[in-house]
């Protein structure tokens, strides 16, 4: 009887197909002949494919986890995102039931003049020949102080009239960067001295009706481009001004159409609403982000 | 991707690929099996199977793809939960449809086999571990006894008709208590 491990070693390299013709030949005829040689190869080959069979389970079950964690992950994902569509909904929702409840002051500040009493920082003139105001006027002052111009005057050195204004605002009857660089250069000279910064509101007929652009000092950084969406009218009597989030009234200058807001911090950026009191239905504000800084 | 597509990537070896692709059919089976009997792990274990038995099928040179891949695994893996009922002695609540007949040869085939897996559980990790790198990642010996530590190639071969022998004799004392 031959070695044991010599037959294992031949039944595997018959199973392997490894034999030359004439081993295979003769392994063949002995295989006929006996029944415990055939045996042994069932065996053999039985406990090849078990081998096979058990790491092919293995990669399967491997397969069918990572199967399972793609489907978990897919899911998770997709409850992420709607998640987040959800809450960016809900923010949205918020923020604009805030802005409504910004535009209509009547309903939120059940005492208007406590709260115009309270707005000492809240300044209305406007600078005349560039120069800085002192922080003193009340912005509840309707009437046009002293030190104001009136808007045919906003310029640098010579005036500008009433007519030239207006036939600029026919040449370009929306405003954009354009009305912003001239802006830019009629308030070139101007400086901010006592943190104080002089906001100007000009009417202007543009193609949207009774619509207010707010300007600004030349350290104002603004997107004239922005106001488009964002413009409502101003009525002459009370408006909203929010800084901040924080709530205050004072009266529209018709005369000036100017604003003086005194504003403590240098250096910041501040969140300016003008919204129209009275009459809901005709208004709103103008809404701009501004950043102040001290021109030097 | 097209049942024919899946085939072909079972054909080049990329299992492992075709594998994900193949559990798409599972839920169904798991379906059909639970509602005859089956728990959850019977029911992966015989899909297992019938992916198995489909894999070795693909791999031969004259298989041709003669119905849909869902209903070949869905009869195959009907035929072996058939038929490890009627070895439970348990009632077969369902019958096979003339469409549905598999290879029983084959399945046979893989019965034995499932005792073979079942014998070679219990060999220890090392001793299987020896036989895939050499049956199924086809490393010769000297590759092997380095990556087992041993002496010597003649040790590494030693050792794996050690194990192989092992696994024989397990499969034959579960072979016998079947």
């Amino acid at each position: 009887m031959r070695p044991v491990l010599v037959e294992i070693e031949q039944i595997e390299r018959y199973l392997l197909q490894e034999m030359s013709s004439d081993e295979l030949l003769l392994f063949e005829q002995e295989l006929k002949g006996s029944v415990d040689l055939q045996e042994k190869v069932e065996v053999q080959k039985i406990v090849l494919r078990g081998i096979d069979r058990k790491v092919f389970k293995v990669a399967a079950s491997a397969a069918f986890a990572k199967g399972l964690w793609i489907k978990k992950m897919w899911w998770g994902g997709a409850v992420v995102a709607t998640s987040f569509l959800i809450v960016l909904v809900v923010v949205l929702l918020i923020n604009k039931t805030k802005e409504t409840k910004t535009h209509q002051p009547q309903n939120n500040l059940k005492n208007e003049q406590q709260i115009q009493d309270s707005i000492p920082p809240l300044k209305l003139h406007l600078s005349p020949n560039n120069k800085p105001h002192p922080p003193h006027s009340s912005i509840r002052d309707s009437e046009p102080s002293s030190d104001s111009i009136p808007i045919n005057n906003w310029q640098e050195g010579k005036p500008k009239t009433e007519q030239n204004f207006q036939e600029e605002i026919k040449q370009n009857p929306r405003p954009t960067n354009t009305y912003k660089k001239k802006y830019d250069t009629l308030w070139s000279g101007q400086s901010i001295k006592d943190e104080s910064i002089n906001i100007v509101v000009a009417k202007f007929n543009a193609s949207i009706k009774n619509t207010m652009i707010l300007l600004a000092d030349g350290t104002i950084q603004s997107d004239l481009e922005g106001f488009n969406a964002k413009l409502w009218s101003i009525n002459d009597k009370k408006t909203k001004i929010t800084i901040n989030n924080q709530v205050y009234f004072m009266k529209w200058d018709s005369a000036n159409k100017t604003f003086k807001v005194k504003l403590k911090e240098q250096n910041t950026s501040y969140h300016f609403v003008f919204s129209a009191g009275g009459n809901a239905s005709v208004s709103s504000g103008v809404e701009l982000n501004l950043n102040i800084k001290e021109k030097k | 991707m097209t049942d024919q597509e899946i085939i072909n990537i079972l054909r080049d070896g990329k299992e492992d690929k075709a594998l994900l692709k193949l559990y798409k059919f599972y839920p169904s089976v798991e379906y059909f099996l639970k509602m005859n009997g089956a728990s959850k792990e019977e029911a992966l274990d015989v899909y297992q199977d019938a992916l198995y038995i489909l894999c070795k099928k693909a791999k031969e040179k004259d298989f041709k793809l003669s119905a849909q891949l869902s209903t070949y695994l869905f009869s195959v893996s009907k035929y072996i939960w058939k038929e490890s009922l009627i070895k439970k002695n348990r009632m077969v609540p369902f019958t096979m449809e003339a469409h549905e007949i598999v290879d029983e040869t084959l399945i046979v085939e893989e019965e034995k086999a499932s005792v073979a897996e079942k014998a070679l559980a219990s060999i220890g990790e090392k001793c299987f571990e020896i036989l895939k790198a050499f049956y199924h990642e086809k490393l010769n010996m000297n590759l092997i006894a380095e990556a087992f530590g041993f002496a010597n190639e003649k040790s590494a071969r030693n050792q794996k008709y050690k194990c192989l022998e092992k696994a024989k004799s397990e499969y034959s004392e579960l072979s016998k208590s079947k």
